[in-house]
């Protein structure tokens, strides 16, 4: 296979995953700069191929490998059977403080029963006063990221705050609890391989409406809830309560990122 | 998971690594096009132990990835640059890449900041150590592979002929294609592996948490191997094993992951021996073993 047809196929995966749009899918804005930068010296390498060295050999027949890969590519979509997988397999969470369950869980043990009841009380508790403050935070793309790092990190500040978000739901996890769910978005911090789902815990009354690997546009009311972890100790996360909750058509724009 | 996903991840895995890429054969053309050997000569000393320290300081000045950090330790080996400099060099530049320290600060610098200094104070040791022993075990001519290269001009190694009126930039393009071209076919076939084992591993949901310390902190360096990432990535991956598997075992995460990956060992195979490959791998998965076990943070 010709070299030229090489650097061809690479330029033109480039410029039409640019054109349509879903580039910001693949890769960080910040190596997609990178990326641009790269296409002049692409079309030098294009360019020094015709000024009339020859070369010794060919280049392999594989390079037709990420043009036809690359077409398939073009939409950028990635579906959310792989992201749930992903989520389930507690490769990436945002919040890092986990919760072993294995006490928490243990029906014969009598303490963490009691605990447990103790914990569902607070919970409700935690329903019953929650008041709203009249703030309302309007969650897009661009301020998502920032949005959950500043809850996450200020609990108390925001309680009461009413936030509006868009997000994929799934549940299964070890801190989540049967009336809770997670809802996010994906985030990418170099490319789509080491994406992940970032987002709230939410708790719901009528979670059983709400569907693994739907989305949602969600109103939600800022509360908190205490966890316990083997490592850190005690520790304060966001629980954000379900005042509204509809499904949605899946976002054009799907993943997020962090704004340094 | 669709064929789709999987394309997503591959594309995405070629479009991050062909910037990086292309930076690493331009260096690399550069060191052929204007640095002699006698100029190398002049500032390497003699001494193995100090040689690989200004390996390890090269790394601060030309901080690259682990895809672009290749074409310029090959050139220099070319260029008959002490091994154990290329090599410690090759290691460290990875790992004392500014974006990679700031990525590793902004991911544990709220959970465990002595992982920050772990990661590269460690990783610098990992490779000044490789880079030593590496020059122990192999020679000069054991390592590039001759047959894979059909020279022209014995010098360059750019495969071209070249003519009188060739200029400096002209040069330099045509090097860094034919660079960029040759460790491109591995990339490719390293970029579609690791594709493939990642959603082996996400769909078959594999629990990488067990009991053994040490086989914990081997099962955390094959992960780091297989799954290829970048050095940036890394660190928030790392992050996110916290209380799932020992920090040691993280720590063996964070330093074999920039230095070498099932990706890179492709690469490397492009122009070096495959048995000189293997040594290298062996040693630092054996290094890093053993520098994570004792740390046993």
């Amino acid at each position: 296979m010709s070299k030229k047809l090489c650097i061809i196929g690479f330029i033109f995966i480039i410029f039409f995953i640019s054109i349509n749009g879903t580039i910001n899918n693949f890769i960080n804005p910040t190596l997609v700069v990178c990326l641009y930068i790269s296409l002049p010296i692409l079309i030098l390498f294009l360019i020094s191929d015709f000024k009339g060295k020859k070369a010794n050999k060919n280049a392999s027949i594989i390079f037709i490998i990420p043009v036809i890969l690359g077409i398939m590519a073009m939409g950028g979509n990635i579906s959310e059977a792989y992201t749930l997988n992903l989520a389930k397999q507690n490769y990436n969470t945002f919040n890092i403080n986990k919760v072993t369950k294995q006490e928490i869980l243990d029906e014969n043990n009598e303490e963490n029963i009691q605990n447990n009841k103790k914990s569902e009380q607070n919970n409700e508790k935690i329903e019953e006063t929650i008041k709203e403050n009249g703030e309302v935070i309007n969650v897009n793309d661009d301020n998502y990221m920032d949005t959950l790092n500043n809850v996450y990190q200020n609990v108390d500040q925001y309680i009461g705050t009413t936030i509006n978000i868009e997000g994929c739901i799934f549940r299964e996890g070890p801190e989540i609890d049967e009336n809770q769910f997670c809802a996010g978005k994906y985030y990418i911090y170099c490319c789509a391989a080491d994406m992940s789902l970032v987002g709230f815990l939410y708790q719901y009354n009528n979670y059983q409406d709400v569907i693994d690997g739907k989305w949602y546009k969600i109103q939600a009311v800022v509360s908190k809830r205490e966890s316990e972890d083997p490592y850190y100790g005690k520790y304060t996360e966001p629980l954000l309560m379900v005042k509204d909750i509809s499904e949605i058509n899946k976002p054009n724009n799907t993943v997020v990122y962090q704004n340094y | 998971m669709t064929i789709t996903d999987m394309s997503i991840i591959f594309t995405s895995i070629l479009l991050e690594a062909i910037p990086f890429l292309i930076l690493g054969v331009i260096l690399s053309s550069l060191i052929q096009e204007f640095v002699s050997e006698d100029t190398l000569k002049k500032i390497i000393p003699k001494n193995p132990f100090l040689g690989s320290l200004v390996g390890i300081i090269m790394g601060f000045f030309i901080p690259t990835c682990d895809c672009a950090v290749i074409p310029v330790t090959r050139r220099l080996i070319k260029k008959n640059v002490p091994l154990n400099v290329c090599i410690s060099f090759m290691l460290a530049s990875p790992i004392v890449n500014p974006v990679s320290i700031l990525s590793t600060v902004y991911a544990f610098k709220d959970v465990k900041p002595e992982m920050i200094l772990y990661r590269v104070g460690f990783g610098i040791l990992s490779a000044f150590i490789v880079g030593i022993l590496i020059s122990f075990v192999s020679k000069k001519r054991e390592i590039i592979d001759e047959k894979k290269i059909k020279f022209n001009d014995e010098k360059c190694g750019c495969g071209g002929i070249h003519q009188k009126e060739d200029s400096h930039f002209w040069n330099i393009v045509w090097n860094s294609k034919e660079e960029f071209i040759g460790i491109m076919k591995y990339l490719i076939i390293g970029a579609l592996i690791t594709t493939i084992a990642q959603f082996v591993i996400i769909t078959t949901g594999l629990n990488l948490a067990v009991n053994n310390k040490i086989i914990q902190i081997i099962v955390m360096m094959v992960f780091a191997y297989i799954i290829s990432l970048c050095s940036t990535a890394d660190a928030f991956i790392g992050r996110a094993f916290i209380n799932q598997v020992s920090n040691s075992s993280i720590l063996a995460f964070l330093i074999l992951g920039p230095m070498i990956d099932l990706k890179n060992t492709l690469v490397l195979c492009e122009n070096f021996k495959k048995k000189f490959v293997f040594k290298l791998l062996l040693l630092l998965f054996i290094v890093v073993l053993i520098t994570a076990s004792i740390v046993g943070i």
